[in-house]
């Protein structure tokens, strides 16, 4: 019970020396999430998925600096490609936009919040540079739709679909290969 | 130094995967609308791969430091990289930021400002190094560094009287006549008297050759003594070895700049000795010697005992009077033939009863309340006793002509040093008085 008592304690005093803008990057991951699920939500209201994002968000919102975050933005994708899956007339391109939009603001703020201890004054300057890979992520989203909406009249013969499997099993081997060795360093 | 994928770059690419393997499978073209940002993302991770670079390199920008200033840790790197600092405050320094952890671009600092004199080692944590997009990070450890911080120095005030001058030149007034400029008395020439010392005013009113006869100017030799046997820290965090050293170096100052041989003698084993001797090269030496002190070896209760004094040399002691074998150490000083003057460097608040009970806000009266549940509840009154006994002990002291001041600046040592001169003076023209009357 004391040992308990300590932890808490030891945790609201790590909570209280957290500088500002640690909570306000938690406020765009929480409010991207929110973004995120509520458009998903609003195409296919789905207990079970709604209730495993809800516990991933709140993971990854709290061991925000190693690769927690990644459990709920995968569970969005898995999300949005059923929603897809089992729509009919298939999925709106730009339904998919605010999702595409509030998983970059998850996946920047994470990545943020990543660089430094939560406790650190963080120069300006460190925040225009951090800001430049998420604006080209939001351009690209839109450049995305643009595509998306031209490929939906296409379409692909059996052959290519297969040759895009393994190019995409290359990429999923490099990821693997670049995955870092360290743990997270929430604590 | 090597930099590796972040975090935010293996997710990017792991999401990208994920993204581009369900649309193929699916066959749902929109999901591309969800893999084309982290595409961007884990080209831009590619293209801006970092190849092997110097590591960043860290120091402080001071080494030695006068107390109260300021002095920075600072780590630079390669220009658009970012660099993260963590150091964790040493003991009894001020930090800025106040957590001790600062990122910039290309170069980050933590300013520290010491609170307390002696040598300050300054050990950074892990640092984090990262491509100014953060796609790419690595992690080092910056060299640790110290600092020396050389006591405060009260300035110096009044007070060059000194109870013996025992040397040849110098500024002291001496009670013996010779050559000075303080006027002694206006007497009959004598042969060998200067021609330039007569008094052509008297001369010319008595019609007899006058000359004005001066006070001979001496130095003396200042020993300090310091006792840092142990370390008392009051509820304010006055610290009983802080005034010593403070006390300490304020007199060496003084009786350094109206030039007179100063020594310092510790009594314990955290600053060590320095010879008596005089100049400005000696100023600097006890002020390095103080500056390098390491705190950490004030817990040894042994005193090192004063190998050799000057009989008639002015011995200050800087001390919080409570050991015994410091008071004994200060007995046989006086025996030696020292003049010997003990600066109380106790904490005021220690042993103090008066506000104790005096609890008025609502957040006082909890403390309070607090304080009196605690295990150790009655230090105050074991203070307050300590204390009763120690007062007694003065007493004794004042009785075989050692004075003990409460230290508050140089200005009232040099009053109470005047006294201590006055009263030696004393009881030699008691006894010639005596005498001449017997």
């Amino acid at each position: 019970m004391l040992s308990l008592l300590d932890a808490l304690v030891e945790w609201l005093d790590a909570a209280r020396r957290c500088a500002r803008h640690v909570w306000l990057l938690r406020l765009v991951m929480l409010v991207s999430a929110v973004l995120a699920c509520a458009v998903l939500w609003s195409r296919t209201p789905n207990a079970v998925l709604g209730v495993l994002l809800a516990g991933a968000g709140l993971v990854g919102l709290v061991w925000a600096r190693g690769q927690l975050p990644l459990l709920f933005a995968a569970g969005v994708v898995l999300w949005a490609a059923v929603t897809a899956a089992t729509t009919p007339e298939g999925l709106d391109v730009l339904v998919l936009v605010p999702v595409a939009l509030g998983l970059v603001g998850w996946h920047a703020a994470a990545g943020a919040l990543t660089l430094a201890q939560p406790w650190t004054r963080v120069a300006p300057a460190v925040w225009r540079r951090l800001g430049v890979p998420a604006g080209l992520a939001v351009v690209a989203v839109l450049a995305g739709a643009l595509l998306a909406w031209a490929a939906g009249f296409v379409v692909l013969p059996a052959a290519l679909t297969l040759v895009a499997v393994v190019v995409v099993l290359l990429v999923a081997l490099a990821g693997l290969v670049l995955w870092p060795t360290a743990a997270s360093r929430d604590r | 130094m090597r930099l590796r994928p972040s975090p935010a770059l293996v997710r990017a690419v792991v999401l990208l995967v994920l993204c581009g393997t369900l649309a193929v499978l699916t066959s749902q073209v929109a999901l591309l609308v969800l893999a084309a940002p982290f595409t961007v993302w884990a080209a831009l991770g590619v293209l801006r791969r970092p190849g092997t670079s110097e590591a960043p390199d860290g120091g402080l920008s001071a080494h030695r430091v006068q107390l109260g200033d300021v002095v920075e840790y600072r780590l630079r790197s390669e220009p658009g990289t970012l660099v993260g600092l963590t150091v964790p405050p040493p003991a009894r320094c001020d930090l800025d930021p106040p957590s001790g952890a600062a990122t910039g671009l290309g170069e980050t600092a933590v300013r520290l400002r010491p609170q307390r004199w002696g040598r300050h080692r300054v050990e950074p944590t892990e640092a984090v190094v990262a491509d100014d997009w953060g796609l790419w990070l690595g992690t080092l450890r910056p060299r640790p560094d110290a600092v020396s911080v050389a006591p405060g120095r009260e300035p110096p005030g009044r007070g060059d009287v000194i109870p013996h001058p025992i040397g040849l030149v110098g500024l002291h007034p001496s009670r013996t006549r010779g050559e000075g400029v303080t006027l002694a008395e206006v007497r009959r020439f004598q042969t060998g008297d200067r021609l330039r010392r007569i008094n052509w005013r008297v001369t010319s009113r008595t019609g007899q050759l006058h000359t004005n006869a001066t006070l001979a100017e001496r130095d003396t030799e200042v020993l300090v003594v310091t006792d840092t046997v142990a370390d008392l820290v009051g509820d304010s965090g006055t610290s009983s070895l802080d005034t010593t050293v403070l006390a300490a170096a304020s007199v060496a100052e003084h009786y350094l700049r109206l030039g007179d041989r100063v020594g310092l003698h510790d009594l314990g084993h955290v600053i060590g000795s320095v010879p008596p001797a005089a100049g400005a090269r000696q100023r600097t030496v006890l002020v390095e010697q103080l500056a390098r002190a390491s705190v950490e070896r004030a817990a040894r209760p042994m005193v090192r005992r004063i190998r050799r004094v000057r009989p008639g040399s002015l011995v200050v002691v800087c001390s919080p009077l409570l050991d015994r074998d410091v008071l004994a150490e200060v007995l046989r000083l006086v025996h030696r033939g020292a003049a010997v003057l003990a600066v109380d460097t106790l904490p005021p608040e220690l042993g103090r009863l008066d506000g104790a009970h005096r609890a008025r806000s609502v957040g006082a009266v909890l403390d309070a309340a607090v304080e009196r549940l605690r295990p150790q509840r009655y230090w105050t009154e074991a203070w307050a006793l300590r204390r009763l006994e120690r007062d007694v002990d003065l007493d004794r002291l004042a009785e075989l002509g050692v004075p003990v001041v409460t230290w508050r600046g140089i200005e009232s040592l040099g009053t109470v040093v005047a006294a201590l001169a006055a009263n030696r003076g004393a009881p030699r023209m008691a006894r010639g008085a005596g005498a001449g009357a017997g």
